[in-house]
């Protein structure tokens, strides 16, 4: 619930629709709306006029180049887009309904790129029983838990497990896993795939229950060094990117992150951003990895 | 302008909008170059609002480039009742400017909490209906209803990118006094928009 009252929520209004509150301010009022019952009429009221202050401004041409810039851009992503929706695809075709889950035991690819594995190695098995776990709990999200268990074992492809402190963090990222898992698997739950724009490499699963409660778990991240993070962002319907937390990952390339009280729509979009420092206002390009959720059951 | 001609400009604005959200539809649907459509017809307002906040060409330059790429990613998530795409597509811009001056000034700590997006507003139904009808020199004519100090209040508020908190310190103001500077200025425009003074909703 939020921190403010209704009545602070009306004192702050015309900061608030004029942007000139400060970010834990714009936050907190945002909250409060976001579950008040009361329309807070004044905030429509003072706010109804802020878009002609924004159109008393002299018009101004931008440069010519602008426009070519923007299409470039729009390109570039459309193109990593492209990308990771086919490795989503590819990654539940292959899988099919995931009822099965995956099959006899093989030896793990060594550094797989999750790309990769999906449309090429997708009928490796665990070497650990997490998918016979999957398969027996007879998700409603079948499919899902048959992912994470391909991205737990693209994960554990790439490391030693012969050693006892690779073995530890292969643990720890099952656990990360199983924490997704147990969020997608509310009613209501949703989930995401996330995969890299541009190439293989990191990849991961997000989930995001009713109440808000976000979990994430992500193998093959660069290391992060001195201050660098990365950001996690939730994209709501009509929205704006709205940064969830960073964690810094290690020499193993895994990075988990648990929030509350993250926006709750259907078809979120969530991605991973590196930034330089944590508290990045809105993300830096591109994407590091993204997906978009979806109800699991 | 006339009544006739004011008729003709509200129905050719609101033709406008109905345009305006085809094509948000068609870049939804998939037709990504429709952005283009968009930007020719925003591009000046756009790149006019950037200015005037950044004061800096090429922060402007990026700032609409971020807008129109944003605008292009949530085109599926345009809500019609959140007001006209232009106020849309200038919401994103204004908040996108905001923060690159924010970021760029040393002296404001930002705290480790963010920034959210810009805040969804829901327009009441007289607004709709003047929303189309007023253009640029209306507007201007509006803001000269407001005294001297109202006007600044909501200048320092919109596009400095400070806080209510920091104009109060730099023009050496109470808070208390920014803030109903700022109320009462929004109210007083909207009665010069409007024409009539809303109900209730007295400034504190």
């Amino acid at each position: 619930m939020s921190s403010l009252s209704c009545e602070q929520v009306r004192d702050l209004a015309e900061g608030f629709v004029l942007g000139a509150l400060d970010p834990v301010q714009t936050h907190d009022v945002r909250d409060h709306l976001a579950t008040c019952t009361d329309p807070h009429a004044e905030i429509d009221e003072l706010g109804g006029v802020v878009p002609y202050l924004a159109e008393s401004v002299e018009p101004v041409e931008p440069p010519a180049e602008l426009k070519g810039r923007i299409t470039a851009a729009i390109e570039a992503e459309l193109r990593a887009g492209r990308r990771a929706d086919a490795a989503a695809d590819r990654l539940i075709s292959s899988l099919g309904a995931g009822s099965k889950g995956p099959a006899a035991p093989a030896p793990a690819p060594a550094a797989a790129p999750v790309e990769t594995v999906v449309a090429e190695r997708a009928p490796v098995a665990a070497p650990i029983d997490l998918a016979a776990e999957r398969a027996r709990r007879r998700s409603p999200v079948r499919w899902l838990a048959a992912i994470a268990a391909v991205l737990v074992i693209a994960a554990l492809g790439t490391w030693n497990i012969g050693l006892s402190s690779q073995l530890s963090t292969a643990q720890q990222h099952q656990a990360a896993v199983d924490h997704v898992l147990a969020i997608a698997q509310e009613s209501g739950g949703q989930a995401a795939i996330l995969v890299p724009g541009a190439g293989g490499g990191p990849a991961g699963l997000a989930a995001v229950a009713p109440d808000g409660t976000f979990a994430l778990a992500m193998h093959g991240l660069p290391a992060t060094t001195g201050s660098q993070v990365y950001e996690a962002w939730v994209i709501a319907p009509s929205g704006s990117p709205v940064p969830i937390g960073s964690f810094a990952v290690g020499s193993d390339g895994n990075g988990a992150l648990s929030a509350a009280r993250v926006p709750v729509a259907s078809g979120l979009t969530v991605g991973l951003t590196r930034e330089p420092n944590a508290g990045a206002t809105t993300p830096t390009l591109p994407m590091v990895v993204s997906g978009v959720t979806a109800q699991g059951s | 302008m006339s009544d006739t001609s004011a008729r003709v400009a509200g129905r050719l604005n609101s033709a406008a909008d109905d345009a305006d959200r085809a094509v948000l539809e068609a870049i939804a649907g998939g037709d990504h170059g429709a952005i283009e459509v968009l930007y020719e017809r925003y591009k000046t307002m756009a790149y006019g609002l950037a200015l005037r906040i950044t004061g800096d060409a090429s922060l402007a330059d990026d700032v609409v480039q971020e807008a129109f790429v944003g605008a292009w990613r949530n085109a599926g998530r345009y809500a019609t009742e959140r007001g006209s795409v232009k106020t849309w597509l200038l919401a994103i811009v204004h908040h996108r400017a905001i923060d690159a001056i924010r970021r760029r000034r040393p002296t404001t700590e930002l705290p480790e909490h963010e920034e959210a997006p810009p805040p969804s507003l829901t327009l009441p139904d007289v607004w709709s209906e003047v929303a189309g009808r007023l253009d640029r020199e209306e507007i201007l004519g509006a803001l000269a209803t407001l005294s001297a100090v109202q006007r600044e209040a909501l200048e320092l508020g919109y596009f400095s990118g400070l806080t209510q908190q920091e104009i109060a310190v730099r023009t050496n103001t109470p808070l208390g006094t920014v803030k109903s500077r700022m109320r009462l200025g929004l109210l007083q425009m909207r009665r010069a928009l409007v024409g009539t003074p809303p109900d209730g909703g007295e400034p504190a």
